[in-house]
């Protein structure tokens, strides 16, 4: 088999695996070397999906001893199988590398034999490119389940991110679906790594405090960039709260650096998977994302997004959004006094503005129409802020028909139209014109103003709307 | 009477002119870019001595600012010198940095400059591609909106240490050229020879990224959000058969 028919092979192979980060080491070149890492991560190309590549995202091999329902290099298949030896995947990265095409590598395998002879196939692979042609880019390790921990420390030597797979979000789908597989060969592994990671972190600090150490004496790199994993979604019956939850905890007891979450495409032919014509749960994978990122940089907790009586993300509605529309007591809140956490829980304000909004207002009161101006998204964020007690939204926090609007917009635009239409006609006295200006909260919420007014004609306004 | 003023189109030119006419409040400072202006426009003479006095100033209201400040002046936008100089009348008048006051136009435009410049110099790093153009020389032709070559020359000479590389800028006809361990400069090209197309690993390439697209994923918008029509003329991967 030719070399390119090998590559399409098993790039076609791992194109199930999401993740492709780069990110999370900073590599100065060896001096006279090849490569370089780079903190931020750099994203080479994009793929049909709209997936990026930044890695040669390859599997050793993709036959397998395993035979676990939902994989596509399951035993059972029928299909064509390959395997690269190590030197043509090193020469390969190195080649790919070069022309600027990739920033590294991202090798995982099917199980050739056991996870630890695979394993070791893999560490040759590595051990061609770090040290025999001082290959300083990036390097993803996928590690085996039920690899021997020895062999995951030195993976982890010449590797920069590591990642072991959970795949199934439960024990239950684990037995169900890939009965080869035991949680403690999964878990053992990211213990190991965390152990090792953190050691590696703490010699760090001690070196850095004594004077005069050279980078030879400074300690050896242990998955600088940390460890991941990644688990499906939509092929176990595991709910979100399922998800979210043990995501939360794989975070907190291994210190993951991302959780990565991947739709399932119908491949498996099991009883109890979804059968191939179900479509894949993009939007769902979406949502459990935007879940993920609430927890790691926006304060929240799943137990706030989620519970036993609404086990699942909305769909029609992203999670803050979702938040914020069960929480009206909480809003609106006022831009120039809150603090940065709670400018965090404003649905249309990201980080990025909530730190601009600090310190732009340092020079001066800001007000609503500033706001777009410092990149809040005001489509959303109108009905849930104030500026100097400013209310811009043309509905409360609390108004029954809020979530309709932020869902599709649609009831809003013809609802406008509509009292503009009337207004026009003379006929306001019928309909309560909608208020087109600001509005004080206290005006709107108070003495029966303009929008208690408009409550009273809103199902009759929303069937016009729909 | 209000001046106009014109420099010599580079960084430390632009510097000096704004040094000039900091203090006469309707003073304007035209990019050579434009041509003839319908005004008269007295040229300044570069200093390189006011440049750093300009540079220190701008560290002192935060160390970052010069570099932010030179990479809104790669973004080539029209009348960029005269926000620039209102923009740092306020920084300086206030002692602080005045990027962060978005919510003033001036101040936007040159800090919306700033990030599309830094966001194209960071795409790049990715975009780029070389063909082997013999021995350990590598070659490539990138148009980029902004004038990015000199924010990424460290990237590629460090990154590549053993291979020589000359990166063509082919809109603005000036190239990168990297020769470890002598260094990097940018140098302009009176013209620009077509570099060859393939070399050995092209097609491997082109058929790995088809292979790795999820055909039941497929979202073509998606990706043209990331890579534009525009920069592919130069990607292999999105050149036909």
């Amino acid at each position: 088999m030719d070399l390119s028919h090998k590559l399409e092979i098993l790039g076609a192979a791992a194109r199930y695996d999401v993740s492709c980060s780069s990110s999370g080491t900073e590599r100065a070149n060896a001096g006279g070397g090849l490569g370089s890492a780079v903190a931020c991560g750099i994203c080479h190309s994009w793929a049909a999906d709209g997936r990026c590549i930044s890695l040669l995202k390859v599997l050793m091999s993709n036959a397998c001893v395993y035979d676990c329902a939902y994989c596509a290099n399951r035993a059972s298949l029928d299909k064509e199988r390959a395997t690269f030896t190590p030197r043509e995947l090193a020469d390969l990265t190195i080649d790919f590398y070069r022309r600027n095409y990739i920033e590294g590598l991202f090798l995982s395998s099917g199980v050739v034999k056991s996870p630890d002879y695979t394993s070791e196939r893999m560490m040759q692979a590595l051990e061609i490119l770090r040290n025999e042609y001082k290959f300083g880019g990036y390097i993803h390790i996928k590690i085996i389940p039920g690899t021997d921990g020895r062999l995951v420390d030195k993976l982890s030597l010449l590797a920069d991110r590591v990642s072991c797979n959970i795949e199934l979000p439960s024990s239950g789908s684990l037995n169900r679906f890939a009965p080869q597989k035991l949680p403690e060969h999964i878990f053992a592994p990211m213990r190991h790594i965390k152990h090792g990671h953190q050691q590696f972190l703490e010699d760090g600090r001690k070196t850095r405090g004594a004077a005069g150490l050279t980078k030879i004496q400074a300690p050896p790199k242990f998955a600088p960039a940390g460890q991941t994993t990644q688990m499906i979604i939509g092929a176990s019956p595991d709910t979100d709260m399922t998800i979210l939850t043990l995501a939360k905890n794989l975070y907190k007891r291994f210190s993951l650096k991302r959780v990565y979450y991947s739709a399932y495409i119908p491949l498996g032919t099991h009883a109890e998977l979804p059968p191939p014509e179900t479509p894949v749960p993009l939007t769902r994978e979406h949502r459990i994302y935007q879940a993920d990122w609430l927890m790691r940089f926006y304060y929240f907790d799943p137990d706030e997004l989620l519970d036993e009586l609404n086990p699942s993300l909305q769909l029609d509605v992203d999670p803050k959004c979702d938040w914020a529309l069960r929480h009206p007591e909480q809003f609106p809140i006022e831009v120039n006094t809150a603090p940065l956490e709670r400018l965090l829980r404003i649905p249309g304000v990201g980080l990025i503005s909530a730190k601009r909004i600090i310190e732009a207002r340092r020079m001066g009161g800001l007000r609503l129409e500033d706001l777009r101006k410092l990149g809040v998204v005001m489509k959303r964020a109108q009905f849930f802020l104030t500026a100097n007690g400013k209310f811009g939204g043309i509905l409360e926090p609390g108004h029954e028909m809020l979530r309709g609007h932020l869902v599709d917009g649609t009831g809003m635009a013809q609802l406008s139209l509509f009292s503009q239409a009337s207004a026009l006609s003379g006929n306001a006295g019928a309909l309560p014109p909608y208020p087109q200006e600001s509005l004080p909260m206290s005006a709107a919420g108070g003495d029966g103003g303009a929008l208690l007014a408009l409550s009273g004609g809103a199902p009759a306004l929303a069937l016009a709307g729909r | 009477m209000s001046s106009n003023y014109t420099y010599d189109g580079s960084w430390e030119g632009l510097l000096s002119a704004v040094f000039r006419a900091y203090r006469e409040p309707d003073a304007a400072i035209h990019n050579p870019r434009d041509g003839v202006t319908m005004f008269a426009a007295v040229p300044v003479e570069t200093s390189p001595e006011q440049a750093e006095r300009l540079t220190r100033g701008m560290e002192r209201l935060s160390p970052a600012m010069p570099m932010f400040v030179y990479r809104a002046f790669c973004a080539e936008y029209d009348g960029f010198e005269t926000d620039l100089l209102e923009s740092l009348r306020l920084g300086f008048r206030q002692n602080a940095d005045p990027f962060w006051q978005r919510q003033l136009p001036y101040v936007r435009r040159v800090a919306e400059a700033e990030t599309k410049t830094g966001r194209e110099a960071h795409r790049f790093l990715g975009l780029v591609r070389f063909v082997n153009a013999g021995g350990n020389l590598y070659a490539g032709d990138i148009a980029p909106d902004c004038n990015i070559l000199s924010l990424i020359g460290d990237h590629f000479y460090d990154r590549f240490n053993d291979q020589r590389i000359i990166l063509r800028d082919t809109k603005r006809r000036t190239a990168l050229i990297s020769e470890p361990p002598n260094g990097w400069w940018i140098t302009d090209l009176p013209d620009l020879p077509p570099l060859p197309e393939n070399d050995a690993f092209t097609e491997m390439w082109k058929g790995y990224t088809v292979a790795l697209a999820n055909p039941e994923r497929k979202n073509l918008k998606l990706q043209q959000n990331f890579v534009p029509l525009k920069h592919r003329k130069n990607m292999p991967e999105f050149r036909g058969p």
